[in-house]
């Protein structure tokens, strides 16, 4: 064994990085590195709509639009908020000066369904009522994200937060997504608490 | 290393083969290891880090949307992985997401690092490798992988490597045994020869060519140097043996010259040029009285001196070194011998030679000059006793012609020696008897001599004068008589003489007679006055004391005083009479027979009659056992009455101690008497044997003859009386008699 030199190791103390659970934590942590946020805002109580901003960018990453969802090659994407924002500030943070896949991403504040390729993400805020109505005006390319019940997976949306365990998740509808002509990532599926055909 | 230095060339052979053939393998088998090693680390290396690129894929979701299920499913799938022991994903923060553990390990999450980095550590591989979502670092992996697999391999390996290394070792040993064969056995073969050459120093031995490589030019240089050694070898015999030829004749002749040197009457001694002595003979050794001079510095053993001053005479040795020449010492050099005697010698060194003149070396001869010296002395001796006479001594030839006239012949007969030597000894002869010569001469060529005889010679002047002569052979060195030589002495005066002393003879003999009957008469007459004096005194004696007694009473004081004197005095007399004839009667009785005289019983008697003031003083006499002698009875008491006496008397503070010794010699005995007494001063030593001599005055009584009756006696037996004494340290009275005496 002359040959091979023996080094200690520190070990590193697993304490340090034992997670609580709580989702302040965490969710702060996510903050910081989905988005350009500036973390001097880490002591502030990290709310489900900061996560769910997360999220919305993050699906970004894991969804091949059909190229005639955007207007041209270097068009943005564009993650629309339809009816009242419950984000606040928090989603313009976490998206400011992301790009992915080549293009920025923006995020466009609308009062009335959008028009087609306006919109490459559009998150429906719960108190519009005929979401049935705006899902099926939609055009295609356009990633669907709602809010709470199942009705909107029914009714069409293609990806749903919900709470578990006071943890920010979400469901899918795979064939929503495949008539809207959008390719979710397998990885995105896996980590979906449902998924449906 | 210097063990294996000795060991046999077979065995080296063996060992170098053996350590080069394990050297090799265990070269070999390492360097295959180790680039097997280094080779599968790499292989190992892209390995790690594209599974970790595909898990760290697979997990982006996981981490975007913080989803450990997912994650930990993913990771699941590393049990396809034996040596994969723990697998963990970090979030951006550093908190974990997901961990895999490898079943039965026991293993801790090792710390993402912040890029990608594979570590090598001890048993394990550490790979951190950051998850990249869309430009951004999401999360990292970490992978913790065993590196048993590694390890595994070497051992195996190393088993491999060993076997091989033992299986060839087992090769070449067998293989080396017959191959060192054809290296060895010449070697040994040469090793062999030459031992046996070295042993037997038989140079003809050869060794035998096996082979036409390296060792067979070493057989052949081998057997030519042989060759060689045999043909010097016998030169050498040779001219060993034309050397010890060589050297018998140089010992012969050295020898020759050592018997030579051995036999001649002078020392000789040779130095080399330190002045080291390197050859001594005998002679030399006597004179020196030295054992061992070879090997010594001449100086150390000659010492000469001047006779006269008692310098050093500087070396012979360095003189002739100096001056390369012969050189003689000065006159008048002694030789200090070892032992200290000193012996007058004649000394010459000369330098010994060698080739091309150059000085090897001295040689000293000395001879010991003490006869001749004591010969010229003995000549001077003669020749100065002979001027110095007042006889005439001349030397007359067997031709009778004077060959030398001392001062002596020129005072008595008148003519210088200048005259008369040369002429005929007839010159000195009276005219009327020239013919007594010749008769004489012949006798004396007989080698007679003629004892002292009176004859008449004629001096220069004509005188005529009696003479004594004596005439005796002269001898040259080799005995023959070569003249005789005359002694003749003036007795004109003498023959004058005789007359008269005849006549004066004759009036000595008449005036001895006269002394000699006043003698007697006188002695008889003290004899008698002493003995006749007694009478009357008596009287004296005996009426004073009638008077003290009969009428005592009527004195006074001065009459009484005048008696008393009259009483002390005639008992003063008596006893001085009394002395007087024991002195006086000592002469007499000369026609009395002796009689045997007991000393013994003498100093017993004496003893008896001192004894009270022996009581008195406390003194303590002891006396040697005394001879019997054939002597007068009465001569001994007083004798050692008065010697006894006079110790007693003349004692000092302490107590006497007298002690009366005898002890016979030869011809005499001698007795002592010693005191511890108070002495006598030296000055008074004869004066006290004198009659009537007393040292003390009065406050000592004595009549002072008691010393002089001892001397009396001793000197009538023909004896000797004294004393050695001092003041103040007792007296030592010693006197001798005449061993005829004894009994």
């Amino acid at each position: 064994m002359g040959f091979f030199s023996h080094r200690s190791r520190r070990r590193p103390d697993r304490s340090k990085f034992a997670v609580d659970g709580t989702i302040s934590l965490w969710l702060l942590s996510l903050l910081c590195l989905t988005a350009s946020f500036k973390c001097q805002a880490a002591e502030e109580q990290v709310s489900e709509h900061q996560v769910k901003a997360a999220f919305l960018l993050n699906f970004t990453k894991f969804v091949e639009w059909p190229e005639a969802a955007f207007g041209d090659g270097h068009s943005p994407i564009s993650i629309c908020v339809l009816g009242e924002d419950p984000f606040g500030s928090a989603l313009d943070q976490i998206v400011e000066g992301e790009v992915v896949e080549g293009r920025r991403v923006v995020v466009r504040r609308i009062k009335e369904p959008p028009l087609a390729k306006q919109c490459q993400v559009l998150f429906v805020s719960p108190v519009i009522k005929d979401v049935s109505q705006i899902l099926t005006s939609l055009g295609p390319g356009v990633l669907t994200v709602g809010e709470g019940s199942d009705n909107f997976l029914r009714e069409g949306g293609v990806i749903s937060f919900v709470i578990e365990n006071r943890h920010v998740r979400f469901d899918i509808n795979q064939g929503a997504a495949e008539t809207e002509g959008l390719k979710l990532s397998s990885r995105l599926l896996r980590v979906a608490r449902s998924v449906e055909k | 290393m210097s063990p294996f230095r000795d060991t046999p060339i077979k065995q080296k052979l063996l060992a170098i083969m053996m350590v080069t053939t394990i050297a090799a393998l265990l070269l070999s088998g390492a360097g295959i290891v180790i680039a097997d090693s280094i080779f599968f680390r790499g292989y190992m290396e892209r390995d790690l880090v594209t599974l970790a690129q595909i898990i760290g894929d697979n997990t982006t979701a996981s981490l975007a949307f913080d989803e450990p299920k997912s994650a930990r499913e993913t990771l699941a799938a590393l049990k396809a992985r034996p040596h994969l022991i723990t697998a963990c994903i970090y979030r951006a923060d550093g908190s974990m997401l997901a961990r895999y553990l490898r079943p039965g390990a026991n293993s801790g999450c090792p710390l993402p690092s912040a890029g990608e980095q594979v570590q090598f550590t001890g048993g394990n591989v550490l790979l951190s490798h950051p998850i990249i979502l869309s430009g951004r670092r999401v999360g990292t992996l970490v992978l913790l992988y065993d590196r048993s697999e590694v390890i595994k391999r070497i051992e195996l390996y190393g088993t491999t490597v060993l076997g091989v290394l033992l299986v060839s070792s087992l090769v070449v040993f067998l293989l080396s045994s017959r191959l060192r064969a054809i290296i060895v056995t010449p070697v040994s073969q040469l090793a062999d020869i030459a031992a046996s050459v070295s042993q037997s120093k038989d140079y003809s031995i050869r060794a035998r060519k096996i082979s036409n490589d390296e060792l067979g030019i070493l057989v052949d240089a081998f057997n030519e140097m042989l060759a060689g050694i045999q043909s010097r070898d016998n030169n050498l015999k040779r001219a060993l043996l034309e050397r010890e030829e060589a050297l018998r004749e140089t010992q012969d002749t050295r020898e020759s010259l050592e018997t030579t040197l051995a036999s001649i009457g002078d020392a000789v001694i040779s130095t080399d040029v330190g002045g080291r002595v390197v050859f001594a003979n005998p002679v030399a050794h006597t004179m020196l009285r030295c054992r061992e001079i070879v090997g010594k510095n001449l100086d150390e053993v000659l010492q000469i001196l001047n006779e006269l001053t008692r310098a050093k005479v500087e070396s012979p040795v360095s003189k002739v070194l100096r001056e390369g020449a012969i050189v003689e010492l000065g006159n008048h050099t002694v030789l200090v011998a070892q032992d200290g005697t000193e012996v007058p010698i004649d000394d010459s060194g000369a330098p010994i030679r060698g080739k091309g003149g150059r000085i090897l070396g001295t040689v000293l001869v000395f001879r010991d000059v003490t006869a001749r010296r004591a010969a010229e002395a003995t000549g001077k001796l003669l020749a100065s006793i002979v001027e110095s006479s007042h006889d005439a001594i001349v030397g007359i030839s067997l031709h009778g012609l004077i060959t030398s006239w001392n001062r002596g012949a020129e005072h008595i007969f008148g003519f210088a020696a200048g005259e008369s030597i040369g002429k005929a000894a007839s010159l000195i002869a009276v005219p009327d008897r020239m013919d007594d010569m010749p008769v004489i001469l012949a006798r004396i060529g007989n080698g007679e001599s003629i004892a002292q005889y009176q004859t008449v010679r004629r001096t220069k002047s004509g005188k005529i004068i009696d003479v004594s002569i004596t005439l005796s052979p002269l001898h040259d060195a080799l005995g023959r008589i070569t003249g005789a030589s005359m002694i003749a002495r003036d007795i004109s005066e003498q023959v004058r003489s005789v007359e008269r002393l005849a006549q004066l003879n004759a009036d000595l003999q008449r005036s001895n007679e006269n002394l000699k009957r006043s003698n007697e008469d006188l002695e008889r007459f003290a004899f008698v006055a002493s003995h006749d004096l007694q009478e009357p005194l008596r009287m004296i004696s005996v009426y004073s004391q009638l008077l003290l007694k009969a009428h005592s009473g009527e004195f006074d004081r001065q009459a009484q005083m005048y008696v008393d004197n009259i009483v002390g005095s005639t008992k003063r007399m008596r006893e001085l009479l009394a002395d007087l004839l024991a002195y006086a009667e000592i002469g007499a009785r000369v026609d009395e027979p002796l009689e045997a005289v007991d000393l013994n019983a003498v100093v017993e008697k004496v003893l008896q009659n001192l004894q009270a003031s022996i009581d008195e003083t406390d003194a303590l006499i002891t006396v040697d056992r005394l001879p019997t002698l054939c002597a007068f009875h009465g001569h001994f008491i007083p004798l050692f009455q008065n010697l006894i006496g006079n110790s007693i008397k003349y004692r000092s503070e302490r107590p006497p101690c007298i002690d009366i010794s005898f002890e016979k010699s030869a011809s005499q005995l001698r007795f002592a008497v010693v005191d511890n007494g108070i002495g006598i001063a030296p000055e008074y030593h004869q004066k006290i044997f004198g009659a009537f001599k007393r040292l003390h005055g009065k406050d000592i009584e004595g009549t002072g003859i008691g010393l002089a009756i001892c001397q009396r006696v001793v000197e009538r037996y023909g004896g000797r009386i004294w004393v050695e004494s001092k003041a103040g340290q007792g007296s030592k009275f010693i006197f001798t008699l005449p061993q005829e005496m004894l009994q």
